[in-house]
């Protein structure tokens, strides 16, 4: 009697220790398939029996790591000019603010000096 | 072998100039329509520090953008943010050599010939300070105001271009949630107040 007779329990116990750790989808049912044609069970026996990549798979992987290369460039380089954009944004908004304040106190000073609305009050 | 243009290549340079000239002097011609372009080489010279703040276009959007978001803008002061063009501010501070009466008198005599119509000049010849006001008409329409500011610690003047609100100016410091003061300009940076900074 072959140590892989009974399949029923090393299938189960194959489907407990592959749920505990990542593996292709069906890999259980491949390696028991080959285990019942007879093929030895060990990992490098199965591997033919697991999905391969797909035609083009390769180029695609390559293209998404460069778009993903690309695109952080990109966003490190849009980030850092956003940054800049807000702090010349805050720069202008407080020369504004200064400004108008100094136009509008000083404004304020003028008519009540000229119309004596509290009068010149600058002593 | 001659080395020259013909008569096609002599247009085709000059027709390549007119495409870059044109966009250059146009907005040339923008900024200098507005902008403060006043000699004042007396005070420059004997000033220690010169504040020079040039906010149109670009810039004055982006101000005008965040300022809008703070809470505390009123509609008013909201209004008068959407009617500016341009603000244009020289504050020259003096600490040793103080400004003579011929280093301010440009300032005056600029505005005038620029078309700027006083609205208001004061003079308190005591503390040899002056306030003035001067408006800028076109078509009948306010389109500026400008406030000049002296004493022999600081020469300031500020050019606020677009149909400005003399109310609205007024009552900026409430409008912006500043407390308003009865101080000239140059008091602001004697008395230490500072302005809150942009939250």
């Amino acid at each position: 009697m072959s140590r892989w007779e009974d399949n029923g329990r090393l299938e189960a116990e194959l489907t407990r220790r592959l749920a505990r750790r990542p593996a292709p989808a069906h890999f259980a049912g491949s390696v028991m398939a080959a285990v019942r044609r007879g093929a030895s069970a060990r990992p490098e026996a199965a591997r033919p029996f697991l999905p391969r990549p797909k035609r083009g798979m390769w180029a695609a992987a390559a293209l998404a790591a460069a778009l993903l290369v690309v695109g952080f460039g990109f966003h490190r380089r849009y980030a850092a000019g956003e940054a800049a954009r807000l702090a010349e944004a805050r720069e202008a908004e407080a020369r504004l603010v200064e400004s108008l304040y100094l136009a509008g106190t000083t404004f304020n000073l003028a008519r009540d000096a000229a119309f004596g609305a509290g009068g010149n009050e600058r002593k | 072998m001659k080395w020259g243009y013909d008569k096609g290549s002599r247009a085709a340079v000059a027709l390549g100039l007119l495409f870059v000239a044109a966009p250059l002097s146009a907005q040339y011609e923008t900024a200098a329509g507005e902008r403060i372009e006043m000699q004042l080489d007396g005070l420059e010279q004997k000033a220690d520090e010169v504040v020079k703040v040039n906010l149109w276009g670009k810039s004055l959007e982006q101000g005008k953008k965040l300022l809008r978001l703070r809470k505390n803008v009123t509609g008013p002061v909201g209004r008068f943010l959407a009617e500016l063009q341009g603000v244009y501010r020289r504050t020259y501070r003096f600490g040793g050599a103080k400004p003579e009466p011929e280093d301010v008198e440009p300032i005056y005599r600029q505005l005038a010939d620029d078309g700027w119509t006083p609205l208001i000049e004061t003079e308190n010849r005591k503390e040899e300070s002056a306030v003035s006001v001067y408006s800028y008409y076109e078509n009948q329409e306010v389109a500026g105001v400008a406030v000049v500011s002296t004493d022999p610690e600081e020469v300031t003047v500020v050019k606020i271009m677009g149909a400005v609100d003399l109310e609205a100016l007024s009552d900026i410091g409430n409008g912006l949630g500043l407390p308003m003061m009865h101080v000239a300009s140059t008091e602001l940076t004697r008395k230490k107040i500072d302005l809150p900074k942009p939250k």
